[in-house]
């Protein structure tokens, strides 16, 4: 198995989206990009899944990020 | 004791050694008396070297305690010894003793302060708005550096300072500094402040030991009541309810392992109260007084508390216990402080405790009414 497989099965270490609470503004936009991560609750704020981002989803996730009128979702992509 | 023998006068130290106070807070296994219990060495290790603010936090947050402002009454002398031994431990650039504007804790802090010269490094005295959240340690941190007295987000624990250039910032809750001046003097009788507050012949703060039950501290401290009390509610606003029998017999040391004491808070339901109203209130307090910064707290706690009115309200009780069920996972860990937890955590407590009492209401009864009817009928 390639690390790239495994990383699509496992997680990939150091991975994680975040929202900062006060600033977010339910615009829901990350839940269009991520819905295997990001529902939105009755009030339109997100709903962080804690599973670990798989290497497929990164993308998204980036995109999830990007996405964000007021940059509120941030993708940590933490090393070692 | 803290409340009753004059504060021990402490030999000034010119120099306090940081591992020998963290040694003996852990062997007194200190814990924070603001509300959230989190081991005080912990924090304060977790503060050397990085040369923080120290805020001394007395401002009762919890609108039914009236610790810190008897506190600064009666032992400031405590008070400022410890905020001075962390102070120096930590390396501290200045000490901001914070108190809510206009109450009397403000007026002794200013006389506390106004003594201190050379024991505090930069003494101020920090007097924030009249709001619930405004004491939360964030929103005091921003209000310490002339931000708003609003909480804000972090990723990491303030004593590691922030993100956005923030500097290190370590708050202690007042009687938690207290106790750090008594282990240090090698008083090592584990003491705490209890707030008694509801329907008891006497309320108001007292100074008692892990040891004692409850029942023993709310009837022998509080004053025999003529039927026993029908529940608590336990550490604040943002605490847990029990009902009476659930708790009488605990030691203040079995509830730590519990539901906890939160700020030092039993607030006692008579049988002539209505839980049921007395939950409503406090949840809309606790609603209204959200920051408005967090979507789920700014919408979700006037949801639940307008639920949990309708639950006591009866007529479409169903609908809304689903609603309610929904909503209390959704709402709990989403705010940037702890604001939504609290109101989750004594909601949540309220339906265990008072299940029974809601079905009397969903039949449109109410047992309270009935013991202040009898009250108000000759025998």
């Amino acid at each position: 198995m390639t690390l790239g497989q495994a990383q699509a099965r496992d997680g990939v270490q150091g991975a994680a989206l975040r929202v900062d609470r006060v600033a977010c503004t339910a615009s829901g936009l990350c839940a269009g990009w991520l819905p295997e991560r990001i529902t939105l609750d009755e009030w339109g704020y997100p709903v962080l899944d804690r599973t670990p981002l798989t290497a497929d989803l990164l993308g998204h996730a980036r995109r999830a990020a990007g996405s964000c009128p007021v940059r509120a979702l941030q993708l940590h992509l933490r090393t070692g | 004791m803290m409340l009753t023998a004059p504060p021990p006068r402490l030999p000034w130290p010119t120099d306090v050694d940081a591992s020998r106070l963290l040694g003996l807070l852990q062997g007194a296994d200190l814990r924070g008396r603001g509300g959230a219990a989190f081991p005080t060495t912990t924090k304060i290790a977790s503060a050397l070297g990085r040369r923080p603010v120290l805020i001394v936090n007395a401002c009762d947050g919890e609108p039914l305690v009236a610790k810190d402002e008897v506190l600064l009454r009666l032992a400031p002398g405590l008070v400022a010894d410890g905020a001075a031994l962390v102070a120096r431990a930590v390396g501290a650039t200045e000490v901001v003793l914070a108190v809510h504007a206009g109450s009397a804790a403000q007026r002794h802090a200013h006389g506390l302060v106004a003594g201190l010269a050379g024991r505090w490094p930069a003494p101020r005295v920090l007097a924030v708005p009249h709001r619930y959240v405004a004491s939360e340690a964030g929103a005091l941190a921003s209000a310490a550096r002339g931000g708003p007295s609003l909480p804000f987000d972090r990723e990491q624990p303030m004593t590691a300072g922030a993100t956005g250039g923030r500097g290190s910032v370590l708050v202690l809750n007042a009687e938690t500094l207290a106790q750090v001046a008594r282990a240090w003097a090698g008083d090592t009788v584990p003491t705490r402040l209890v707030t008694l507050s509801g329907a008891l012949a006497s309320t108001g703060v007292v100074e008692t030991t892990d040891e004692v039950t409850v029942a023993d501290l709310v009837l022998g401290r509080g004053g025999r009541t003529a039927h026993p009390p029908r529940a608590v509610l336990l550490g604040g606003y943002g605490g847990s309810w029990a009902t009476w029998d659930a708790v009488a017999s605990l030691t203040l040391a079995q509830l730590d392992a519990g539901p906890g004491l939160g700020a030092g808070l039993i607030h006692v339901l008579g049988p002539a109260d209505c839980p049921v109203a007395a939950v409503t209130g406090i949840s809309d307090y606790l609603a209204a007084e959200s920051a408005g910064q967090c979507g789920p707290c700014m919408f979700g706690l006037p949801a639940l508390a307008g639920d949990w009115r309708e639950l006591g309200d009866g007529r479409t009780a169903s609908e809304a216990w689903q609603r309610w069920q929904r909503r209390l996972p959704v709402v709990q860990g989403r705010g940037a402080c702890g604001h939504p937890d609290g109101a989750v955590r004594q909601m949540a407590s309220a339906l265990a405790a008072f299940g029974p009492h809601l079905e009397q209401h969903r039949a449109g009864l109410c047992d309270a009414v009935a013991a202040r009817e009898r009250a108000a009928v000759p025998a």
